[in-house]
């Protein structure tokens, strides 16, 4: 019984038609499987030519030398493989990496503890204490970022209104132990002094879409 | 047939112990045009006919350990194909703060470490010690 179900559902063109009404066994596909090369040829007896061929390509390694060839022919050509640290990858002028705080061009610190960088870190990274300084004007007394939590979403220098906390170029900052990444404000500044330089030629290369 | 050739452009340029050198500890010998040198003696390289991307290098002055991260701000931009500055048209981005370069400290004495780790503690501890000896002699 079932190998007769199978055996029509395999002939899909094998359908009775009642009264306009078709109907038969539904087979698994609509159309006969379509067979591999090797399958076709199983029945068929080999010519003496195919044997002949078969034996040629098998004993002088034909397609072993074609292989052979198209490796030498990329072993001399040029290669595009970058070879860090002597060549490096391309980067964007948007490109987020190290943290830095930035100072105006007299050298006074730009960040206000607005804590904005705060709120909006979705790693909460950033710790901020404030307090006014002496002359009134309110900075931070406590700014650190623990860079082993920090996703580098850059969501801190887009909600930062002064342009204080940016993401520096810079991305080879490992280190050996993992409190040398729990930064506080005097590294972060440190950072945006060495990277300033950089950091102004980014911001400025990308000044027609902030 | 290009690499053969390249090779040989690169001995041609440098000489054959020098190109036997930088062919060691580079793993690779290319010939452009110095672009410049920086401070702590890295040289900057273009040669715009190799393939995109691979256009600029870097040989580095401490060429046993070579250290990316020597590679100042002024170059950086350049050697990363942000933009085509070179160091001179970076100066006007330079500020009147700015703090040398140096290479990534970690596993120096000079290796950033947070306040409150203790051997900062102790070091305190000690400046400390040593201010109010130096108040009492006074």
């Amino acid at each position: 019984m079932l190998s007769r179900f199978v055996r029509t559902g395999l002939n899909s063109q094998n359908k009775h038609q009642i009264g306009g009404i078709q109907f038969g066994v539904r087979s698994f596909q609509t159309s006969k499987p379509t067979l591999a090369r090797w399958e076709k040829e199983q029945d068929k007896p080999p010519t003496f030519k195919k044997v002949v061929d078969d034996a040629a390509t098998a004993f002088f390694m034909t397609e072993i030398m074609w292989g052979l060839y198209i490796t030498m022919g990329y072993f001399f050509r040029k290669k595009c493989t970058i070879n860090y640290p002597f060549e490096k990858g391309p980067l964007s002028p948007r490109f987020r990496g190290e943290h830095a705080l930035r100072r105006y061009p007299t050298g006074e610190e730009r960040c206000i503890a607005c804590k904005l960088c705060e709120a909006i870190c979705p790693a909460q990274a950033i710790t901020i204490e404030a307090e006014p300084r002496q002359d009134g004007s309110r900075r931070t007394t406590r700014y650190d970022i623990d860079m082993t939590k920090c996703i580098y979403c850059g969501f801190c220098q887009e909600a930062c209104p002064v342009d204080a906390i940016v993401e520096g170029p810079n991305f080879e900052f490992t280190t050996e132990t993992r409190l040398e990444l729990l930064y506080n404000k005097e590294k972060l500044l440190a950072n945006g002094d060495r990277w300033e330089t950089e950091i102004a030629s980014n911001i400025a290369a990308d000044y027609l879409y902030r | 047939m290009t690499e053969i050739l390249r090779y040989c452009q690169g001995i041609m340029q440098r000489g054959i112990k020098e190109s036997i050198k930088t062919l060691y500890y580079t793993g690779e010998l290319k010939f452009g045009t110095l672009v410049g040198v920086d401070k702590v003696g890295n040289r900057y390289y273009e040669n715009r006919q190799e393939i995109y991307g691979r256009h600029r290098w870097v040989e580095y002055g401490d060429y046993k350990s070579n250290d990316p991260t020597t590679i100042p701000p002024e170059y950086h931009s350049w050697i990363h194909h942000v933009s085509d500055k070179l160091p001179s048209e970076m100066l006007p981005f330079s500020p009147t703060y700015k703090r040398p370069h140096i290479a990534n400290p970690t596993g120096t004495d000079g290796a950033y470490t947070p306040p409150n780790f203790l051997f900062n503690i102790e070091k305190s501890k000690e400046e400390l010690q040593k201010e109010e000896k130096n108040d009492n002699k006074q």
